[in-house]
Protein backbone atom coordinates (compact mmCIF):
# COMPACT_ATOMS: atom_id res chain seq x y z
CA UNK A 1 0.00 0.00 0.00
CA UNK A 2 2.63 2.04 0.80
CA UNK A 3 4.83 1.38 -2.17
CA UNK A 4 1.61 2.39 -4.22
CA UNK A 5 1.21 5.83 -2.45
CA UNK A 6 5.31 6.25 -2.53
CA UNK A 7 4.69 5.20 -6.85
CA UNK A 8 1.78 7.70 -7.19
CA UNK A 9 3.66 10.60 -5.33
CA UNK A 10 6.44 9.80 -7.69
CA UNK A 11 4.65 9.87 -11.01
CA UNK A 12 3.07 13.15 -9.37
CA UNK A 13 6.10 14.48 -9.01
CA UNK A 14 7.21 13.78 -12.62
CA UNK A 15 3.73 15.49 -13.75
CA UNK A 16 4.73 18.38 -12.00
CA UNK A 17 8.39 19.22 -13.67
CA UNK A 18 9.16 21.04 -14.86
CA UNK A 19 8.05 23.72 -12.35
CA UNK A 20 7.05 27.37 -13.52
CA UNK A 21 9.54 30.24 -12.15
CA UNK A 22 6.95 31.32 -10.32
CA UNK A 23 6.41 28.01 -8.49
CA UNK A 24 10.10 27.76 -8.13
CA UNK A 25 10.62 30.98 -6.21
CA UNK A 26 7.61 30.52 -4.23
CA UNK A 27 8.85 26.90 -2.83
CA UNK A 28 12.85 28.51 -2.65
CA UNK A 29 10.98 31.47 -0.42
CA UNK A 30 9.56 28.79 1.95
CA UNK A 31 11.78 26.91 2.08
CA UNK A 32 13.75 28.50 5.44
CA UNK A 33 10.66 29.70 6.73
CA UNK A 34 7.28 30.67 6.78
CA UNK A 35 5.75 33.65 4.99
CA UNK A 36 2.16 35.29 4.18
CA UNK A 37 2.20 36.63 0.70
CA UNK A 38 3.52 40.06 0.66
CA UNK A 39 6.14 38.15 2.97
CA UNK A 40 7.05 35.74 -0.36
CA UNK A 41 6.71 39.06 -2.84
CA UNK A 42 9.68 40.55 -0.87
CA UNK A 43 12.05 37.82 -0.31
CA UNK A 44 12.01 36.80 -4.27
CA UNK A 45 12.28 40.68 -5.31
CA UNK A 46 15.09 40.73 -2.61
CA UNK A 47 17.07 37.42 -3.43
CA UNK A 48 17.13 38.06 -6.91
CA UNK A 49 17.87 41.72 -6.90
CA UNK A 50 14.63 42.96 -8.05
CA UNK A 51 14.75 41.07 -10.89
CA UNK A 52 11.79 38.92 -10.26
CA UNK A 53 8.63 40.44 -8.86
CA UNK A 54 5.56 38.54 -8.75
CA UNK A 55 2.75 40.37 -9.07
CA UNK A 56 -0.20 39.58 -6.25
CA UNK A 57 -2.22 37.73 -9.23
CA UNK A 58 0.65 35.61 -9.75
CA UNK A 59 1.21 35.16 -6.54
CA UNK A 60 -1.76 33.86 -5.59
CA UNK A 61 -3.03 32.29 -8.50
CA UNK A 62 0.68 29.84 -8.23
CA UNK A 63 -0.49 29.67 -4.44
CA UNK A 64 -4.26 28.19 -5.23
CA UNK A 65 -2.61 25.61 -7.47
CA UNK A 66 0.43 24.89 -4.92
CA UNK A 67 -1.91 23.89 -2.38
CA UNK A 68 -3.81 22.14 -4.62
CA UNK A 69 -1.18 19.98 -5.42
CA UNK A 70 0.13 19.72 -1.74
CA UNK A 71 3.47 21.40 -2.29
CA UNK A 72 2.66 23.97 0.35
CA UNK A 73 -0.05 24.23 2.96
CA UNK A 74 -1.19 27.06 5.07
CA UNK A 75 0.57 27.59 8.61
CA UNK A 76 -1.83 27.95 12.00
CA UNK A 77 0.86 29.57 13.47
CA UNK A 78 2.34 32.83 13.40
CA UNK A 79 6.18 33.65 13.92
CA UNK A 80 5.26 36.96 15.81
CA UNK A 81 1.51 37.24 16.62
CA UNK A 82 2.25 40.38 18.32
CA UNK A 83 3.51 41.87 15.22
CA UNK A 84 1.48 40.68 12.83
CA UNK A 85 -2.14 41.25 11.52
CA UNK A 86 -4.36 38.11 12.47
CA UNK A 87 -6.02 38.43 9.23
CA UNK A 88 -2.83 37.50 7.11
CA UNK A 89 -2.66 33.49 6.28
CA UNK A 90 1.28 32.10 6.40
CA UNK A 91 2.43 29.47 4.06
CA UNK A 92 4.82 26.56 4.72
CA UNK A 93 6.44 24.56 2.21
CA UNK A 94 5.38 20.59 2.81
CA UNK A 95 7.94 17.77 2.30
CA UNK A 96 6.34 16.79 -0.97
CA UNK A 97 7.38 20.65 -2.10
CA UNK A 98 10.81 19.93 -0.59
CA UNK A 99 10.77 16.99 -2.62
CA UNK A 100 9.48 18.42 -5.94
CA UNK A 101 11.81 21.84 -5.77
CA UNK A 102 14.83 19.55 -5.28
CA UNK A 103 13.99 17.78 -7.93
CA UNK A 104 13.49 20.61 -10.35
CA UNK A 105 16.46 21.98 -8.88
CA UNK A 106 18.66 18.88 -10.11
CA UNK A 107 17.47 19.14 -13.28
CA UNK A 108 18.22 22.59 -13.88
CA UNK A 109 21.62 21.81 -12.31
CA UNK A 110 21.67 19.43 -15.16
CA UNK A 111 20.86 21.75 -17.46
CA UNK A 112 23.54 24.40 -16.11
CA UNK A 113 25.75 21.35 -16.26
CA UNK A 114 25.30 20.87 -19.89
CA UNK A 115 25.88 24.53 -20.81
CA UNK A 116 29.05 24.34 -19.18
CA UNK A 117 30.34 21.21 -21.00
CA UNK A 118 29.50 23.16 -23.88
CA UNK A 119 31.29 26.02 -23.26
CA UNK A 120 28.64 28.18 -22.79
CA UNK A 121 28.49 29.63 -19.43
CA UNK A 122 31.16 32.30 -19.74
CA UNK A 123 32.37 32.36 -15.93
CA UNK A 124 33.69 29.54 -14.35
CA UNK A 125 31.23 28.53 -11.73
CA UNK A 126 31.74 25.58 -9.21
CA UNK A 127 32.48 22.38 -10.51
CA UNK A 128 31.86 18.54 -9.04
CA UNK A 129 34.46 17.36 -7.04
CA UNK A 130 36.20 14.47 -9.52
CA UNK A 131 33.85 11.18 -9.09
CA UNK A 132 30.92 13.31 -7.85
CA UNK B 1 -8.25 51.85 3.08
CA UNK B 2 -6.14 53.91 0.37
CA UNK B 3 -7.80 54.78 -2.56
CA UNK B 4 -5.56 52.56 -4.65
CA UNK B 5 -6.68 49.28 -2.68
CA UNK B 6 -10.11 50.57 -3.00
CA UNK B 7 -9.40 50.78 -7.15
CA UNK B 8 -7.99 47.27 -7.02
CA UNK B 9 -10.51 45.40 -5.03
CA UNK B 10 -12.53 46.87 -8.07
CA UNK B 11 -10.42 45.77 -10.68
CA UNK B 12 -10.58 42.25 -9.09
CA UNK B 13 -13.66 41.82 -10.66
CA UNK B 14 -12.04 40.42 -14.12
CA UNK B 15 -11.22 37.32 -12.11
CA UNK B 16 -13.80 34.75 -11.91
CA UNK B 17 -15.75 34.57 -8.63
CA UNK B 18 -14.66 30.87 -6.96
CA UNK B 19 -11.14 32.93 -7.74
CA UNK B 20 -11.78 36.32 -5.77
CA UNK B 21 -13.59 34.44 -3.16
CA UNK B 22 -10.44 32.43 -2.30
CA UNK B 23 -7.88 34.86 -2.75
CA UNK B 24 -9.37 38.41 -3.11
CA UNK B 25 -8.95 39.37 0.20
CA UNK B 26 -5.26 38.71 0.33
CA UNK B 27 -4.43 39.79 -2.85
CA UNK B 28 -5.82 43.11 -1.99
CA UNK B 29 -3.75 42.72 1.50
CA UNK B 30 -0.51 42.19 -0.29
CA UNK B 31 -1.05 45.29 -2.98
CA UNK B 32 -2.21 47.49 0.27
CA UNK B 33 1.61 46.46 1.58
CA UNK B 34 3.09 46.95 -1.45
CA UNK B 35 2.00 50.41 -2.56
CA UNK B 36 3.07 51.50 1.20
CA UNK B 37 6.16 50.33 0.85
CA UNK B 38 6.99 51.94 -2.78
CA UNK B 39 5.07 55.09 -1.58
CA UNK B 40 7.34 55.29 0.79
CA UNK B 41 10.49 54.89 -1.00
CA UNK B 42 9.87 56.70 -3.93
CA UNK B 43 6.18 58.54 -3.39
CA UNK B 44 4.00 58.98 -5.89
CA UNK B 45 6.23 57.70 -8.65
CA UNK B 46 6.85 54.50 -6.73
CA UNK B 47 3.16 54.54 -6.17
CA UNK B 48 3.09 54.91 -10.25
CA UNK B 49 5.52 51.98 -10.76
CA UNK B 50 3.32 49.46 -8.45
CA UNK B 51 0.27 50.29 -10.87
CA UNK B 52 2.57 50.10 -14.02
CA UNK B 53 3.50 46.78 -12.84
CA UNK B 54 0.63 45.52 -11.20
CA UNK B 55 -1.87 45.94 -14.36
CA UNK B 56 -0.12 43.91 -16.76
CA UNK B 57 0.22 41.40 -14.16
CA UNK B 58 -3.69 41.92 -13.34
CA UNK B 59 -5.07 41.68 -16.98
CA UNK B 60 -2.66 38.45 -17.31
CA UNK B 61 -3.68 36.54 -14.43
CA UNK B 62 -7.24 37.24 -15.04
CA UNK B 63 -7.53 36.17 -18.13
CA UNK B 64 -5.12 32.69 -17.34
CA UNK B 65 -8.28 32.18 -14.23
CA UNK B 66 -11.26 32.88 -16.74
CA UNK B 67 -9.76 30.17 -18.77
CA UNK B 68 -9.13 27.56 -16.51
CA UNK B 69 -12.21 28.39 -14.74
CA UNK B 70 -14.31 27.75 -18.70
CA UNK B 71 -12.49 24.71 -18.35
CA UNK B 72 -13.76 23.23 -15.40
CA UNK B 73 -17.23 24.69 -16.42
CA UNK B 74 -16.37 22.50 -20.05
CA UNK B 75 -15.91 19.25 -18.44
CA UNK B 76 -19.81 19.52 -16.71
CA UNK B 77 -20.12 19.87 -20.54
CA UNK B 78 -19.02 17.23 -22.01
CA UNK B 79 -19.39 14.54 -19.32
CA UNK B 80 -23.43 14.77 -21.00
CA UNK B 81 -21.91 14.19 -24.06
CA UNK B 82 -19.88 11.36 -23.64
CA UNK B 83 -22.67 9.37 -21.99
CA UNK B 84 -24.81 10.55 -25.04
CA UNK B 85 -22.50 8.51 -27.13
CA UNK B 86 -21.79 5.96 -25.23
CA UNK B 87 -25.99 5.47 -25.23
CA UNK B 88 -25.82 6.02 -29.42
CA UNK B 89 -23.23 3.06 -29.54
CA UNK B 90 -24.64 1.18 -27.43
CA UNK B 91 -27.97 1.66 -28.89
CA UNK B 92 -26.86 0.70 -32.51
CA UNK B 93 -24.42 -2.20 -31.43
CA UNK B 94 -27.74 -3.59 -29.52
CA UNK B 95 -29.89 -2.96 -33.04
CA UNK B 96 -31.28 -6.43 -33.96
CA UNK B 97 -29.91 -5.84 -37.25
CA UNK B 98 -26.49 -5.37 -36.12
CA UNK B 99 -24.02 -7.89 -36.09
CA UNK B 100 -20.51 -5.28 -36.92
CA UNK B 101 -18.91 -6.16 -33.17
CA UNK B 102 -15.73 -4.40 -34.69
CA UNK B 103 -17.24 -1.15 -35.70
CA UNK B 104 -18.99 -0.92 -32.24
CA UNK B 105 -15.45 -1.44 -30.73
CA UNK B 106 -13.63 0.99 -32.65
CA UNK B 107 -16.57 3.54 -32.17
CA UNK B 108 -15.98 2.83 -28.24
CA UNK B 109 -12.27 3.33 -28.71
CA UNK B 110 -12.69 6.52 -30.77
CA UNK B 111 -15.06 7.93 -28.68
CA UNK B 112 -13.04 7.32 -25.09
CA UNK B 113 -9.89 8.65 -27.22
CA UNK B 114 -11.35 11.61 -28.31
CA UNK B 115 -12.55 12.69 -24.78
CA UNK B 116 -9.43 12.03 -23.79
CA UNK B 117 -7.38 14.19 -25.63
CA UNK B 118 -9.82 17.20 -25.13
CA UNK B 119 -9.81 16.25 -21.42
CA UNK B 120 -6.88 13.97 -20.33
CA UNK B 121 -7.16 14.95 -16.30
CA UNK B 122 -9.73 11.85 -15.93
CA UNK B 123 -9.37 9.48 -18.38
CA UNK B 124 -11.15 7.15 -16.44
CA UNK B 125 -14.32 9.20 -16.25
CA UNK B 126 -14.65 9.37 -20.32
CA UNK B 127 -14.01 5.74 -20.27
CA UNK B 128 -17.21 5.06 -17.80
CA UNK B 129 -18.96 7.62 -19.67
CA UNK B 130 -18.28 5.91 -23.13
CA UNK B 131 -17.64 2.69 -22.69
CA UNK B 132 -20.34 1.63 -19.64
CA UNK B 133 -23.39 1.35 -21.66
CA UNK B 134 -23.03 -1.49 -23.81
CA UNK B 135 -21.66 -4.24 -21.05
CA UNK B 136 -24.81 -2.73 -18.77
CA UNK B 137 -27.55 -3.62 -21.79
CA UNK B 138 -25.99 -6.78 -22.47
CA UNK B 139 -25.67 -8.13 -19.07
CA UNK B 140 -29.12 -6.26 -18.04
CA UNK B 141 -31.14 -7.53 -21.30
CA UNK B 142 -29.23 -10.75 -22.47
CA UNK B 143 -26.51 -11.74 -19.33
CA UNK B 144 -23.71 -11.49 -22.38
CA UNK B 145 -20.46 -10.87 -20.02
CA UNK B 146 -18.25 -11.01 -23.03
CA UNK B 147 -19.84 -7.56 -23.80
CA UNK B 148 -17.81 -6.24 -21.02
CA UNK B 149 -15.04 -6.22 -23.26
CA UNK B 150 -16.06 -2.67 -24.38
CA UNK B 151 -14.59 -1.49 -20.96
CA UNK B 152 -11.34 -2.55 -21.98
CA UNK B 153 -11.59 -0.14 -25.41
CA UNK B 154 -12.97 2.56 -23.76
CA UNK B 155 -10.25 2.45 -21.03
CA UNK B 156 -7.58 2.37 -23.65
CA UNK B 157 -9.07 4.87 -25.92
CA UNK B 158 -9.22 7.01 -22.76
CA UNK B 159 -5.65 6.47 -21.91
CA UNK B 160 -4.45 6.33 -25.37
CA UNK B 161 -6.17 10.06 -25.81
CA UNK B 162 -4.82 11.65 -22.75
CA UNK B 163 -1.56 10.26 -23.38
CA UNK B 164 -1.35 11.45 -26.83
CA UNK B 165 -2.45 14.78 -25.64
CA UNK B 166 -0.50 15.40 -22.59
CA UNK B 167 2.50 14.28 -25.22
CA UNK B 168 1.63 16.71 -27.31
CA UNK B 169 -0.12 19.52 -25.79
CA UNK B 170 1.23 20.63 -22.06
CA UNK B 171 -1.77 20.69 -20.19
CA UNK B 172 -0.86 22.74 -17.34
Amino acid sequence: MERESKGRRARELRDLLPLRPAVLHILLALADEERHGYGIMREVEGRTGGQTRLGPGTLYGSIKRMLADGLIEESDERPDPAMDDQRRRYYKITDFGRRVAGAEAERLSGLVETARARKLLRGRGPSLPEGA
Amino acid sequence: MSRSERVYRVLLLAYPREFRRDCGVEMVQAFGDLCREEKRRGGRLGLARVWIRTLPDLAFTAFVERSRAMRDRWLFMLVPLAILLGLTIAYVDSSPGWDDTGVSAAAVLGASGLFGVLYPVRPWLWALAVGVWIPAYGIVREFNYASLLALVFSFAGAYAGAVVRKRFVPVR
